[in-house]
This record gives C-alpha cells, structure tokens and sequence, in this order.
C-alpha cells in the first residue's frame, strides 16, 4: 500500500476544491441563473409532453420570453401552492384542471380579473355540445376554457377479439357479467378526473341509479389503479381490455400505434373543460395575458388539437396526428355531453369517497 | 507416521518459478525444517505438500500413495498457519473437535480426544472459551491441538511462531518439539529463523530462490555448509575470499594476501579458490604474536554486550569485512575496548570453506 | 508555534477538523433528522390530542396494510438470500469469469425500480411474453397483479443488493481459516456450511436488512403492478398527491413506516453486532476446486444472471418498437422514440449538473462522518444509526417531511438561498444517498493504519494537516470509489426527486416517470436505457483497477515519477511471497 509522509500541494488543492464545493452547494446555488426580464411562470396540472410543447410553441412565437411551467401537481396541490403564496404570489398563470377546481380557485380569491374581450376576443361565453351548454369564460374574465376533454370508454380491440368479447357501447354495458375482470378504473378519492367522472354519472343516473350501478360496475372492475396512468397504458398494451377514462390518454395512446377505439357512451359523456386563469397579483400580467391570448389563438388552439384536446374554435385540424379531434368531429360523434354539476359535486363529494373507501379497500358494504 | 517422498517439484506462478525443482525425502516420524529467507519458496512448497497449490511439475507421496493430485481434505494432514487461523465463531473446545465430528467419531470418543490434546498443550481449562478472549501463544495452541487432534500422517506447520514475542516463542518451540515426539508424527516445519530450524529438527533442508541447497544435520549444516549460501544464511561468520593450498595432511589457507591459517582437513575441497567462513568460535584472542602463527591484527571498531556473551567487530587491513569476535562476557571482559589494537588467532577449528566457482 | 495535537482550547475550537464535522453533523439534523422528527412529532400529536378525524376504518385499513408491507417485505427478503447467497458463494469462491458475473449480476440495481416493474408486465403481465408463450405450451401463468408482480419486482430488483453485500463479506475471511477446515478433512459444503457462513453471518444479516427496507418502502412497483395488494409507502404517496386535501393520513402513515422501519433496523444491527467479527478485508481468497461445482455453479449464475436481465431486454425492445399491444412481438422496428429524446436535452443536463453537485458533498460528508465514526464511542453509534435512517425511510416520507419543514420557510418569507435553483433537490439527494459512500469510507478508514498518524503528530503536525497529508492520500482509492457509486445512485434516484424538485430541475428518472404515467411508453424505454447507458458506464469505472488509477491520480497531483523497484524491474507493488 502506498503511503507517503511526503509533502504534496496536490491533495490540498484537491481538498480544497471539495470544501469550497461544498460550501457554494450546503448553502445552495447564488440564486440559479440571472432571471431574465421577461419570464413567465406558470402552474399547470397539464401532462408533461402537453406543457413542453405549449411552452415551446409560445417561445417560438415570443422570442426574448422564457417560460417556466411547473407541471405534473394535480389542480388542487396548485390550489394549495398558491394560497401559500399568496402574501406574494411567484405564479402568473394557473393551467388546466377541471372546470370546478377553477370556481373553487375564484372564490378563494386566488385568480385575477381581466377583460374577456381582451382575451378571447369575439369568443361566445358559452359552447353548445351534445345538448349541453358549455361555459367558456367567467364574466370577470377570472378563468377561461382552452380545451376540452370527454369522458369515454377505451378499450383494446385487438384484446376484445382474442377474448371474443363485444365492444361496449354505454355504460350500463359494462356492468355485464361478461366483462367480470376486465374493466379498469382509478379511484376518485385520488383523481380528479376519476371523481368527475362519478358526479356525472350522479347526473345521468340519480342519486341511488349511480349507487346500483357502481355496485353492479363493481364486481367487474379486476382492480382500482392507484396510478392514473395505468389506467390507459394497461389497455394500450392489452393487460385489461376495457377502462373507464377521459378521451385525450386514448387518443395519445392510438396516436402511438396502440390498437386503442374509444366509445362516447350515448348515456352521456361528462365534458372535462381544460381552464386557465391569471393569478391575483402576479408578477407579469402583461406577459400572462399575452400567453393566455396566444392559448386561445388560432395557433394556440392547434397546440390544443396536436395534444389530443378537443380545441373551442370551430374548424381546427391538428397538425402532428391524423385523428380528428375537432369539435365538428365530436359534434358528429358525442350524441350527449354532462356538465359536471359543481354544487352537486360539493354535495356528494363525502359519499362518494365513503363507497369508493369501501370499494377500494376491499371492504363492500 | 508417514514417510514422505517429494520428487522434483516446480512451481511458476505466471512468469515466475517459486519453486525450482526440489527432491527430498522424509522419514517417518522425523522433524524435518525447511529453512531459508523470504521468497525462497519454502511456503510454497509446504503449500503443495499440504494440497493448497498443485504443482507444475513433480509428485508427491505419502508412504506408498501418490498423493499429487488428491485434495487436502482427503491427505490426512495436520495444518499449523502463522495467523493461527483458529475459528472464531466456535470455542476451544468446538475448534480442537472440528475435526473429529467431520470424522463422524462419536461424541464420547470426541470429548476423551479432545481433552487429551488439550491436556498436552495445557489448554484443558480454557476449553469453554471463544477465541476472542485468548491470547496469541494460547491461540496457537490452540491451532496445535486441532491439528493434533485428527491424529494426521504429517504436520504442517508454516511459520507458527512468527507472530509471538521473543520469550513466548522459545517456549512454545519446545513444547512443539516435546509433543511432536511424543505423538511421533512426521513434521514438517518452515521457518526463516535458523536458530527455530536447528533447535528443533531431525534434519534441516536449506532452501534459496526455489532449490534447496543442502538437506542434513543441524550440525552437519552448520558445520559444513554445502555452499557459500547456507554458510552465510546459518550461523555467523564472515564469509571472505582466499586461496587453498594442500601440503600433504596440512590444508591452508591465505586470505588478503597475507593472513594464513591451517583448517581442519575434514572441511577442505580441493585447492585453488575457495570461500571463507570465519565463524566466532573460530577466533580467540591473542597475546603475542608468533612469527607464522594464523593471527590477524586489527581495531575494534564495536563491541556489542549481549549479556552472556560479548560480541566484537575486527577491522582487519586487507580484508574486505570486519572479523567478528565472539566470547563470554566473563572471559573477555574488559578484554576489547573499543578502538582498542587487538591482535586474533584464528582457527583451525570453527572455519568452514567451499570452492569458489 | 506549532502545537502538538492538544493544542489550547481556542485553536482546538477554530480547527478546520472540527468545524466540518460540525457542518457534516449540522447538515444530518437540519435535512434529516428535523424533517423526520418533525413529522413524527406532528403525527404523535395528532394521535395524542384524539384530534384524528381519520375515518372510522382507519385502524383496520392501517393494519391491513402494516401486514401486507410485512409479508411482501419478508417474502422478498428471504428469496433474495435464497437467490443472493449461493450466487456470491459461487462467483467469490467457485467459478470462473467472476467479473463478468458480478458486473451481470449488479446491473439490476442501476435503473430505477418502477423501470422493473413495467417491465415485469411486459414480460409476465396477462398478455406479456412469457405469459403467452407458456398459454402456447399450455401453462396458464397466475395473474401478477397483485402480491406476486411486487414479488418478482423487487426480487428482480434487489437480489443484487444481497449478493454485492455478501460478496464483500467473503472476501473478509482469511484464506488461512478455509484451508485450516478443508485439511482438517472437511469438503467444501462443509466448510462453507459450517465455517464461512458464521463468519461472514454479519453481512448476511446486512444484506437482508436492506433488502427487507428497500422492499417495505418501494412507491412504485406496488403503484404500477400491485392491483389491489395495498401497501403501506404507496398509500402515503398517492394520498399526498391526492386531490383531496387531506394531509393527515398521508403523515400518519409516513410517521407509522418511520416507526416500523426504525424498530427493525434497531434489532437487527443489534443481531449484527453480537455476530460481528473484527477484520480488515484480505486480498487473497479461497478458491474451491471442484468441478461439478464449478458447472453448477456456472449455469445457476448464468440462469440467475439471464433471468435478472431479461426485463432490461424487454425495455429495449420497447424502446424501439411503436406501441406494442397484444401480440407477442412488436410489429415492426423505429428509431423514433430516441429521436424524440434528441430534441429535448433538459432532463439529461439537469441530470448531470444536480447529480455533479450532490455526489461530491455527499462523499465530502462521508470522508467527514467516517472520520468520527472512527472514533467509536456513542458519537459513532449515533452516526451509524444517523446514515442508516435514509435506508429505513423510503424517500417518499423522506420528501414530505422535507417539503413540511422547509417550503413553509419559504412561504414564511424567509428567502434562504437553498430554496433557488437546484438547492433543495441537491440537499435532498445528498441525504437520500449518503449511507453509500459512508459504508464505502467506513470500510476505507479500518483499513488505515494509525501508526502513521502518530508518527506524523510527533513531528509536530496537526491533526488537520495529518488528516491532509497522511490520512487523506491512503483514502484516494476509496473516495473514488464512493464517488463511482454514488454518482450510480443519485444519478437514477426517484422518489425524492419527484416530490421536492422544482419544475425546471426535472432530472433523467422523474422524466422517465413522466412519459411513462402520460403513456409514451417507447420515449420512456429509450430513456431507460440511455440511463442504463450512462449507469453502465460508471459501472464499468469501477471495474477497473481504481487502486491504481487513483495512485497515478496522486502521483500526478504531486508531480512525482512513478517508482519502480530494484528486482526486476517491476512495479513498487508488493507480492508477500513466503
């Protein structure tokens, strides 16, 4: 073993590096990188690929603007995030979540005014779909609908073939006994889009023909997925043929190559409305109000469509897939849209995460 | 009690020979020390009687069974290392029986063994034991008695006492001897310690850079040395260049050109140029100085008191190294101050000598 | 005037010894110890004031899940070592081409663990490949989801964390011990049987240890292949992301996890002391000649080895195939998906700068920690447990706690400057991966030799330029050696990450996570492998003979020419040839 009493400056500069290493780091970086003069920073409970995209869309279009997207946080982490901040608020802009999560937002006080006019130009305040009327903007220009999302069956057909079962076509479908361990459902104590789905099925079914239902729904679910995710990519791959889901994660999944159909069931599809909204009091309003102008824009709308979202203008084709996801497509195709009732959300929100409890733990009452 | 017969063996690890060709064969119930410095391959041969190595070339007998390529476990061999390697999750006793129960002995029969061997080592009370809690020279024989107890055609030991003190090791040495006779198995034992090898051995074999140089006596060895190695290696002496000449019965040698003296015939090789070894006891000192006597004159350049004896360094002019004087602290005390101008007979007795290739 | 080593009090206190190991000690309480305690305290407090508006079920659901983590934990742990332990008995002492083997047997441990399971579904989901070709020789494979794909998971996962632990072991046992029991008649079972695995019993015990808290607090293969086998780490974590803004059980069951792990890592170190042997490691190892058991052992390790590798084959066939549906192989071969991750480089920089900034103060902190642990004594038990703790709870707990204690600083106002740029991420990484490199230091520092320090304080050094220019050098080959792997395990760390991180600090595995949960499941593949690639890389480091590597290092940093000896013109290496 070589040792050595010999005096060296080598280790000491070695061990010098390392402390001064150090120190910089135990005491963090000097404030990250110099923050340039136009920055934007957005929350958004948007997929990754969904945020990257948009944001490398907008800086194309906006040179000399960065923006910085903290994604992947469900709406209500953001909810939560920016009434933490809220002496001084570090975010401009809140992104997508569901429409009630947004209306939880204003009475919190947490998103600011602005002129509809100003941002959405001559967009009506309301959508017409599937004999539904879709709100699309607050009066006090406080939130804005950007995109949609349906509620939808998904299924692998390829699997369906092999286990020689029929597609399904409506809800009640999948409570035949013959899809006994092949449906897929998340949990709504968890997913919001898992409880949105289940108020809107309160709203197509009442209140004790949802209970029937589920309970009937139930013994064909093979297990409750703690992973949203699972829920689309184990029928993209066919490990369970059928799961209860929100369009857009079918069409990704098509989009990939996966021998995905999606169903818009004719009981009703509960519209998921993706919203934005400014933050109250912050940083970059001008520039907030620009970005939200652009996601409402004819080339933001595209930005929509290319990620699998039904756009609100009319007349929009995505550019980076074959799928028709405008609204003249989900026109022809949705007979019957539900729009998630908030109120009645609020009010069957205990009962539903009480059954769920019991569901999802094993225990049925 | 096995004889053992080793037949050429060579080891190569890689590109080097550890071991170059040895022969040798010992007797049943012999001591027998492989002696000589590190890295003359005394190890590895030990190693490759004991089935840890397998020879490159070369074979191995035990009695009349060629034991070459069989396994250790199969050898029946006793192994002493000089780490002890005594097993450290199991006691005294469960060490010294390890053996035994491999064997399949009953349990009755394993404790009577056990203890006996234990007896012999003076272990018996400490049999309970965990290795932890016993000292090196205990834990060494402990070692003893495990090897022991198996009851093997040959021990093995590899340097056992290397790691204990001074005092420690002489005792220890003889009561290896003491059991090694008792029980009368075949022993082979390395070491690098010459004193350790003659002390205790039958026979010594001298071993430098993978051959053994001369295999003997202990005073064989030291007496008449085969080569100008074991000289060097075993016993003191100083080792000089000189001339032989023979004049009938009279063998005498000149070394540095001028210092003459007569040797035992019985050491003598045939003349022309030879090695020297000038051993202490070969000197004494002188008072006056007889023309032709064998007598060297010379500064003591230091003296060294070892208690029984005191030892002295001759700078003699014309010889290349300092005649070492050696004598008891009785007789010579007083005798060589340092400085002083001494004048030493030498020989004819305690010298030995060997031609010079 | 130069002091001896005890100098006066004042010069004892501005020591620049004392003032990192105060550092080193002040980072462990402020980033793991407060957030842990913290969280604990708030959830005894809850419990305490019966303030728990916790649902009626919730001791049962608690209990239901306290067993299933046990069992799945225990189940794993004794596969493992079933698994682990003839597989290091027969690369340390048996076969042949052991490199090769370790580095097969060791590459599991690089990706991170829901990478695994993914591919468990692949592989043996309803419709994976071996589940289909055995439907084709008429086996029907049970259904994974559930307790058996958490199993095969984290058993394809952690076998090689038993297996590297236990490898080390053997190699701490002294040849002359093996060759004492084989002359003394016994066969190589035996001997293995009845001498080596006692001695090495300690790091059997080690090995289990981690297996079983790896297990117990794994997030995510329960999250992706555990169906309805609820476990105790996973409810944490889905609860805490919840939409539902519940944030007492997601704490309670952190607190609970912290409790339980806590208690079983006492008794077993405990176990592992009273079975502890002193040693140092040794160079040269037993080698068992027999050949039956060098073919057995050869085709176990390969099968063992083919087994553990197959996943990773399946994530390159994804990788490079479009969606894959029900069919037995893709239909068709691209190259899209890389491409795809050619376009955004964020991720892989981040990865490398965060994990550039961490790997350096974490090894810095365990050169530092090592050294007083060296010391022994009640500050050195209370080190050991203190870097043992990140082990114990699962990053996820480790990530909440954090968030609690240190986001509500920022919100308070309180700018710290840890709180901008990658700061928190780092700090959390660091404490996450810190009890690798101390084991790897630990192990360096039994290695040195004190005589040397004692010599360097007589003649009048300090402790810190003995610690300098003497202790320092004879550490060079360990620290590069920690820094190898912790550089392998931060650089493909997850669970943290993906709770404290900051949006534009996303490293390589939380990407990864983000494709896979949005179902870009072949971008999520391809950036498997290329950190597999990256990991492998390292790995291969290590392989080499950094011992030397590092002594050239250091002789370059002292300008010196390499020495050679007198005889024969080699190296200045030793050979104790007796």
């Amino acid at each position: 073993m070589k040792t050595t009493l010999s005096r060296g400056h080598g280790h000491h500069v070695f061990l010098a590096g390392l402390l001064v290493a150090a120190v910089l780091l135990i005491g963090g970086l000097p404030a990250g990188r110099a923050a340039p003069a136009r920055r934007l920073v957005v929350y958004s409970a948007a997929p990754l690929d969904f945020t990257e995209t948009l944001k490398r869309d907008f800086e194309a279009q906006h040179p000399g603007v960065t923006v910085e997207i903290l994604a992947g946080l469900g709406a209500e982490a953001i909810i939560t995030r920016l009434e933490a901040e809220k002496a001084s608020p570090r975010a401009d802009i809140m992104h997508s979540g569901a429409l009630f999560q947004y209306m939880e937002a204003t009475r919190r006080g947490l998103l600011a005014t602005t002129i509809p006019r100003e941002i959405a130009g001559v967009f009506p305040g309301t959508l017409f779909l599937g004999g539904s009327r879709i709100p699309l903007q607050d009066a006090q220009g406080r939130w804005y609908v950007f995109g949609m999302e349906l509620g939808a069956i998904g299924y692998n057909r390829d699997r369906l073939t092999a286990l020689r079962l029929p597609a399904p076509k409506t809800w009640s479908d999948l409570t035949n006994p013959i899809y006994k361990g092949h449906v897929l459902f998340n949990m709504p104590q968890l997913s919001s889009s898992a409880f949105g789905a289940l108020v809107a099925h309160h709203q197509i079914m009442g209140l004790d023909g949802v209970w029937r239902f589920w309970d009937r729904l139930h013994e064909n679910i093979t297990f409750y997925s703690r992973s949203t995710s699972q829920v689309y990519a184990l029928v993209a791959r066919g490990e369970v043929p059928i799961s209860l889901g929100v369009d857009r994660s079918y069409y990704v999944a098509r989009a990939q190559g996966a021998p995905v159909e999606l169903v818009y069931p004719t009981e009703g599809s509960w519209v998921f409305a993706l919203t934005m909204g400014m933050v109250n009091g912050a940083p970059n309003p001008d520039l907030a109000k620009t970005f939200m102008k652009f996601i409402l824009s004819p080339a933001g709308q595209v930005h929509t469509a290319n990620q699998f979202a039904i756009p609100i203008r009319g007349g929009v084709r995505a550019t980076a897939h074959t799928m028709d996801v405008s609204l003249e497509a989900m026109v022809r195709q949705v007979s019957k849209v539900i729009v998630v009732d908030t109120d009645l959300a609020e009010r069957v929100r205990a009962e539903i995460i009480r059954r769920f409890d019991a569901y999802t733990t094993g225990r049925v009452r | 009690m096995t004889r053992v017969r080793i037949v050429d063996i060579a080891k190569a690890f890689g590109p080097i020979w550890a071991v170059r060709g040895v022969t040798l064969e010992i007797g049943e119930g012999e001591f027998f020390s492989l002696l000589g410095p590190s890295g003359c391959g005394k190890t590895t041969t030990l190693r490759i009687i004991a089935g840890l190595e397998r020879p490159t070339r070369g074979e191995i007998w035990f009695g009349e069974e060629r034991v070459t390529a069989v396994p250790p476990q199969f050898r029946n061999i006793g192994l002493v290392f000089q780490s002890y390697a005594v097993f450290p999750t199991m006691t005294v006793y469960d060490n010294v029986a390890y053996g035994l129960r491999i064997r399949r002995l009953p349990e009755a029969e394993i404790r009577r063994r056990v203890f006996a061997v234990l007896e012999m080592v003076g272990m018996e009370a400490l049999a309970d034991r965990m290795p932890g809690r016993i000292s090196g020279g205990q834990m060494q024989r402990v070692a003893l008695a495990r090897a022991v107890a198996i009851r093997p055609r040959l021990l093995l030991l590899d340097e056992p006492l290397s790691n204990l003190d001074a005092k420690l090791r002489v005792e220890v040495r003889a009561e290896i001897r003491r059991l090694q006779r008792e029980v009368g198995i075949t022993t082979i034992y390395v070491t690098h310690d010459q004193e350790e090898a003659l002390s205790l051995s039958d026979r010594v074999g001298v071993m430098n850079h993978g051959i053994l140089e001369q295999v003997a006596r202990p005073d064989e060895i030291y007496r008449h040395p085969a080569t100008r190695f074991v000289a060097g290696f075993v016993g003191e002496g100083t080792i000089l260049q000189g001339v032989l000449t023979r004049d009938g019965d009279r063998c005498r040698v000149v070394v540095g050109d001028h210092i003459a003296f007569d040797v035992e015939p019985s050491v003598a090789a045939s003349p022309g140029p030879v090695w020297v070894c000038i051993r202490p006891e070969a000197l004494r000192l002188a008072r006056a100085a007889a023309p032709g006597a064998p007598v060297a004159s010379g500064v003591v350049e230091h003296t060294e008191f070892v208690g029984p004896t005191v030892r002295a360094d001759i700078r003699v002019p014309g010889l290349a190294r300092t005649l070492r004087l050696s004598g008891s602290s009785v007789d010579l005390a007083g005798g060589v101050p340092l400085g002083a101008q001494v004048r030493v007979e030498i020989g004819p007795a305690g010298i030995a000598i060997g031609p010079e290739r | 005037m130069r002091g001896t080593a005890w100098a006066s009090t004042r010069r004892a206190l501005l020591n620049p010894l004392r003032i990192l190991e105060a550092v080193a000690v002040a980072y462990l309480l402020a980033f793991l110890v407060l957030p842990l305690a913290v969280m604990v305290a708030e959830s005894a407090g809850v419990v305490l004031t019966g303030g728990l508006s916790e649902p009626p079920w919730f001791l049962q659901y608690l209990g239901e899940l306290t067993r299933n983590s046990i069992l799945l934990a225990l189940s794993v742990t004794a596969i493992c070592v079933g698994l682990g332990l003839p597989l290091a008995i027969f690369t340390g002492r048996m076969i042949r081409h052991r490199a090769g083997f370790t580095l097969a047997l060791t590459l599991p441990l690089l990706a991170p663990p829901f990478v695994s399971a993914f591919a468990t579904i692949l592989l043996l989901g309803r419709v994976g490949i071996v589940t289909q070709l055995l439907e084709r020789a008429g086996v029907r494979l049970f259904d994974i989801y559930g307790f058996p794909g958490i199993a095969i998971t984290h058993v394809l996962h952690l076998t090689p964390l038993v297996y590297l632990t236990i490898l080390a072991g053997l190699r701490t046992v002294p040849k002359a011990i093996e060759e004492s029991a084989v002359s003394l008649g016994s066969s190589p079972l035996q001997v293995l049987r009845r001498i080596v695995l006692p001695y090495i019993a300690s790091y059997i015990y080690m090995g289990a240890l981690l297996v079983f808290l790896a297990s117990f607090g794994d997030v995510g293969a329960p999250l992706i292949v555990g169906g309805s086998y609820l476990v105790l780490p996973t409810e944490a974590y889905t609860r805490f992301l919840s939409f539902t803004v519940d944030r007492q059980i997601p704490v309670l069951l952190s607190s609970w996890i912290v409790v339980i792990s806590g208690g079983i890592m006492v008794a077993v170190r405990a176990l592992m002391r009273r079975t502890e042997i002193v040693h140092t490691f040794v160079t040269e190892q037993y080698e068992y000649d027999v050949p039956w058991m060098r073919t057995l052992g050869t085709a176990f390790c390969a099968l063992v080895a083919v087994l553990l590798l197959l996943p990773y084959v399946a994530i390159l066939v994804v990788s490079v195939a479009p969606a894959w549906g029900p069919q037995l192989l893709p239909r068709g071969w691209t190259l899209d998906h890389y491409r795809e991750l050619w376009r955004s480089f964020g991720p892989l920089r981040n990865s490398l700068v965060v994990t550039a900034m961490a790997t350096p103060v974490a090894v810095l902190l365990a050169v530092v920690i090592g050294r007083m642990m060296r010391e022994g004594g009640r500050r050195a038990a209370m080190l050991d447990y203190a870097t043992l703790l990140p082990f114990v709870v699962s990053s996820v707990v480790l990530g909440i706690g954090m968030i609690k204690v240190y986001s509500n600083l920022t919100a308070v106002g309180l700018a710290l400057p840890l709180m901008s740029g990658p700061g928190l991420l780092v700090i959390a990484l660091v404490v996450r991966r810190v009890p690798y490199p101390v084991r790897v230091m630990n192990a360096a520092y039994t290695r040195i030799d004190r005589s040397l320090e004692e010599c360097s304080f007589s003649l009048g050094a300090s402790p810190t330029r003995t610690f300098a220019s003497v202790t320092l050098p004879q550490l060079y080959p360990a620290m590069l050696a920690a820094l190898i792997i912790t550089f392998i395990q931060v650089i493909s760390e997850l669970g943290i990450t993906l709770i404290v991180h900051r949006p534009e600090w996303r490293t390589i595995p939380v990407q990864i996570y983000g494709y896979a949960t949005e179902g870009y499941l072949g971008r999520a593949g391809a950036l498997s492998i290329v950190l597999l690639a990256l990991v492998g890389l390292a790995v291969m480091m290590t392989q080499l003979d950094y011992r030397r590597l590092a002594g050239r290092l250091s002789r370059g940093l002292r300008g010196a020419a390499p020495a050679r000896s007198d005889v024969g013109g080699e190296p200045a290496t030793q050979h104790s040839q007796r």
